[in-house]
């Protein structure tokens, strides 16, 4: 999974991530590993409750009270994550790495202008002055898209539109001059054409910046226009990681191709929609093997004792140990 | 300014309320058993009496027109003649007011010292044994009568340790620092259990926003994080919180007037009551209905003043 | 394929938060023990208060003046007695008596009523609405105890009235939250489904939109409780409570008043009684509000 090209520009590497709730013995993370590098956007596909959120937070030692690493290791910029204390952790974040959420309304504090939000940010870590600050922060208005940022830097989040408040929590996020944006779901609360313009800011602030995205997002499409590589995530596993051409035309997972057949299409109307059958499974569930196998049409009795993400392929990583099948299926061509 | 027409829009929406509450106080005379003259004059009054005090309360007249009168006289700053001290109401209540402010505004200060800290306190660790404690000490405050601790506090402070006056006002800001502390005390033991609980519960939904998460991810301390955006956040709620247990207050004042003898509003209402005085009770009422709405249109507009989305809505 | 395709259209609250839900569900801690512990206590009061005539060891109203103000323990009278003889022990049982009655009423009587109007302007909406939203607020406007007090002045002393004066005053409060409740609930699909069948509107109201609104105003009612057993012996001190001889906590604390210095227990023992009765009604509304959070 290594990938030797990018070696010198990697800035995250996520190895056998476990993360736990609460004094439970049963993980909701179990064994993710995730690498990103400098000028890619990396996503992280799933359902809701396949645990993408909870590892992006983890990265930036953001996990909610009641969630622990329970084993595994992140490493952001040669920064022990896990092992950091507060005093690091505090420096790591907004510095190297900023955070993008889901909720751009709740995401902003209410009764802050958000130009001061911006130069809080940008205060926390630079040695700026104050008014160097607040030139920043109208400076960063103005490249995530504000007209007359100046005037803008004293408006409050509630003046904004949804869209315009997700530039917001952009430009806060790069205030420090982080080399790793990491984004949860960036776009689910926007409409379509608004959701547009967010991506193409990000894959701006890439190309000109030379920063490297993780992107959280259940939706494919949305995957499928940033992404550079894409690692699905089912029940708290990476089940299938690869470049986004390759893994959304030959998905070498089952549980992907499962996804892609739900996706609604040009080509393919309502009644081509497949659900998938059965329901993941539930915590505290014993999971050996496959956690997929139980739903899936491919299984065969030696997917429920053990798995492995191995690589295929060039490039890609599969953790179905009957990728071949699908890999020799003509069905397997989607689209 | 919005800030002025917000100011204006909020006075505007009192008024249908000030209205209600003048309506409400003159039908009260209405409400009693049998003829409210008879009554206020004893059985021994000659029928002479009884019907000038008709025709001075309007009695004998329509009740629209008997309305219209006591509004008039209202607006006219009139808020009725006290029948045992023979003197404008207006008068009386004006020289017993300030007693009655000084005790609410004290008393509320002492709250807000005792149940701020003890609320933070709480919700820094929800579920915690702190918490806990501090749930345990407002559910047993909330069932102690005031009046009664009154007394306790009289004879352990100033019987047995001889500490503070037990009764009556000093004069002097000091002099009423002191001699108001007790009183204040009993009126803000009452009200703290109320407090502590509604504040706990919206400081932690404040620290539980998503923009705590956002100002964590700036990698801000948590020093800067609780100057900058908890606390803001946090007060707009408080003040509600606060305005809304000013009705609970104003009742308060009323039973620890009587029991600490200061002579107040409270007290005025009481000396009404046993003399059945009719106009001096009414008018002690209003007064104390206007105050409450006075307060809770202040409170708005420190709402306002400290969250910006108020002014909008 | 489009980007504004998606694998769950509706956006679902993420795993741990839902989980972290059902966490608190689980255990609302101690809520089960404020409610057991208030249960008793206010169980036990009623049930001292219903055998008061059995479990009196004297008539409290009969006076023995060359026996006043004995301490607590004298022979045959075990918290002592008051200025004019009688029994104190007696005395508090009869004064839970009345007390707990007028309090059962003066709870009761406006949970009816205020969620009544509540619910009918929540469902009606317009103007029926506008005038209930307008007569609550303006009952809000004025303090409490201070409407309590006029109220019960104006209508004369005795049990009916202070029932009737708090009824009046405290309605209010649940007309405002039955109404707010009922009007989200009228919103909600399963009561539209239930219009478009047909259903009369009593038995909307009644079968589905009461049965889930009223847990809440029965919650509020127990910490209502608190307040109205407060306020009815804050009425008796102030010497407008229950007329004599029967007896009433906060008229035994008004009584006590001239002597509390010299002889403590006349004041203390129904001083004591009423925090015992406010304690057991505040647990048990705090088990019960921690129990609905839970939900």
């Amino acid at each position: 999974m290594s990938r030797p090209d990018v070696a010198d520009r990697r800035l995250l590497s996520v190895r056998d991530l476990r993360l736990r709730v609460g004094g439970e013995a049963h993980d909701v993370v179990r064994g993710a590993s995730l690498d990103a590098a400098r000028g890619e956007v990396v996503g992280i596909a799933g359902e809701s409750g396949s645990g993408k959120s909870l590892t992006l937070r983890a990265i930036a030692g953001l996990l909610p009270t009641g969630v622990t690493v329970a084993g595994g290791d992140i490493e952001v910029d040669r920064v022990d994550v896990v092992k950091a204390g507060p005093q690091t952790l505090r420096k790591l974040r907004g510095a190297t790495v900023g955070m993008v959420f889901q909720e751009p309304m709740t995401a902003l504090n209410p009764t802050m202008r958000i130009g001061r939000q911006i130069a809080e940010a940008a205060l926390a870590h630079g040695d700026l002055s104050r008014s160097q600050a607040k030139a920043r922060a109208i400076e960063l208005l103005e490249r995530v898209g504000f007209p007359e940022p100046a005037r803008r830097y004293r408006q409050f989040p509630h003046q904004l539109s949804g869209g315009m408040r997700q530039r917001v929590v952009i430009a806060i996020a790069l205030a420090g001059n982080p080399s790793l944006l990491l984004c949860d779901e960036p776009t689910t609360a926007l409409d379509a054409t608004v959701t547009l313009r967010i991506l193409d800011l990000l894959t701006d602030l890439v190309r000109d910046l030379g920063i490297g995205i993780v992107f959280v997002t259940h939706d494919l499409g949305v995957a499928a226009r940033i992404c550079d590589r894409i690692a699905v995530m089912y029940a708290g596993q990476v089940v299938e990681e690869g470049p986004t051409a390759e893994l959304l035309r030959r998905p070498r997972h089952p549980y992907t191709l499962a996804l892609l057949r739900a996706v609604p299409t040009r080509d393919r109307d309502i009644d081509g929609l497949r659900a998938i059958p059965g329901n993941p499974p539930q915590r505290g569930e014993e999971l050996p093997g496959c956690a997929f196998a139980p739903r899936c049409e491919y299984a065969e009795p030696a997917c429920r004792s053990e798995i492995e993400l191995v690589p295929v392929d060039d490039d890609r990583s599969t953790s179905c140990r009957r990728h071949s099948v699908l890999a020799a299926m003509a069905g397997g061509h989607h689209d | 300014m919005a800030f002025a027409r917000f100011f204006v829009s909020r006075l505007l929406q009192a008024v249908p309320v000030l209205l209600g509450v003048t309506l409400v106080v003159f039908v009260l005379i209405h409400l009693v058993p049998g003829d409210p003259a008879q009554t206020a004059l004893g059985p021994r009054a000659t029928p002479d009496a009884i019907d000038a005090l008709h025709s001075q309360w309007g009695l004998d007249q329509p009740l629209h027109e008997q309305y219209l009168l006591f509004m008039e006289r209202l607006l006219g700053g009139d808020l009725g003649t006290s029948l045992r001290f023979g003197q404008s109401a207006g008068d009386l209540i004006a020289a017993r007011l300030p007693v009655t402010l000084w005790l609410i505004v004290y008393a509320a200060v002492l709250a807000c010292l005792f149940a701020v800290p003890l609320a933070l306190w709480a919700a820094s660790r929800p579920a915690a044994l702190r918490d806990r404690v501090v749930r345990v000490i407002s559910v047993v405050g909330l069932g102690v009568p005031g009046f009664w601790l009154g007394l306790v506090l009289i004879e352990v402070v100033s019987v047995n340790w001889l500490l503070l006056p037990a009764a009556g006002v000093e004069p002097g800001f000091l002099g009423h620092m002191e001699s108001l502390f007790l009183p204040s005390l009993t009126i803000a033991a009452g009200m703290t259990p109320l407090v502590v609980r509604s504040l706990r519960a919206e400081v932690l939904r404040v620290t539980e926003s998503d923009f705590v998460t956002t100002a964590r991810a700036k990698g801000l301390t948590p020093h800067q994080i609780r100057m900058r955006h908890l606390l803001r956040n946090a007060l707009a709620p408080s003040v509600t919180v606060l305005t809304v247990n000013v009705s609970f207050l104003i009742g308060g004042t009323l039973v620890i007037e009587r029991v600490f003898g200061l002579g107040g509003l409270g007290d005025l209402m009481l000396t009404g009551i046993d003399a059945r005085d009719f106009p001096l009770v009414q008018a002690v009422t209003l007064v104390l209905a206007v105050l409450v709405v006075f307060v809770n249109v202040l409170g708005d507009l420190a709402q306002a003043l400290i969250d910006p989305r108020v002014e909008v809505q | 394929m489009s980007v504004s395709s998606s694998l769950s259209r509706t956006r679902v609250a993420s795993w741990y938060e839902r989980r972290s839900k059902r966490l608190r569900r689980r255990s609302p801690r101690g809520a089960d023990a404020s409610l057991a512990i208030g249960l008793v206590i206010i169980g036990a009061m009623m049930l001292a208060a219903l055998f008061a005539g059995v479990l009196s060891p004297a008539d409290p109203t009969r006076q023995d003046i060359p026996n006043a103000l004995a301490p607590p323990g004298t022979d045959g009278h075990l918290l002592g007695t008051d200025a004019l003889g009688r029994d104190i022990l007696s005395r508090l049982l009869y004064a839970a008596r009345t007390d707990l009655f007028v309090a059962v009423g003066a709870v009761l009587l406006p949970l009816v009523i205020g969620v009544a109007i509540g619910t009918i302007a929540g469902y009606r909406g317009g103007i029926v609405d506008r005038v209930v939203t307008g007569v609550v607020n303006v009952v809000f406007a004025f303090p409490v105890l201070v409407l309590l007090i006029a109220l019960v002045f104006i209508l004369g002393p005795g049990i009916p009235t202070i029932i009737v004066a708090v009824t009046l005053v405290s309605w209010v409060s649940y007309a405002r939250l039955a109404r707010d409740l009922v009007r989200r609930e009228r919103s909600l699909d399963y009561v539209l489904a239930a219009r478009v069948s047909g259903l009369p509107t009593w038995r909307i109201l009644g079968r589905h939109i009461l049965r889930n609104i009223i847990a809440q105003p029965v919650t509020f009612a127990m910490s209502d409780a608190v307040a109205i057993i407060l306020f009815i012996t804050a009425l008796g001190f102030l010497g407008l409570g229950v007329p004599p001889p029967a007896p009433d906590w906060g008229t035994m604390i008004a009584d006590a008043q001239p002597y509390f210095t010299t002889h403590w227990w006349l004041a203390v023992f129904p001083g004591l009684a009423i925090c015992a009765a406010g304690l057991g009604l505040s647990l048990i509304a705090d088990g019960l509000s921690q129990k609905w959070n839970a939900q």
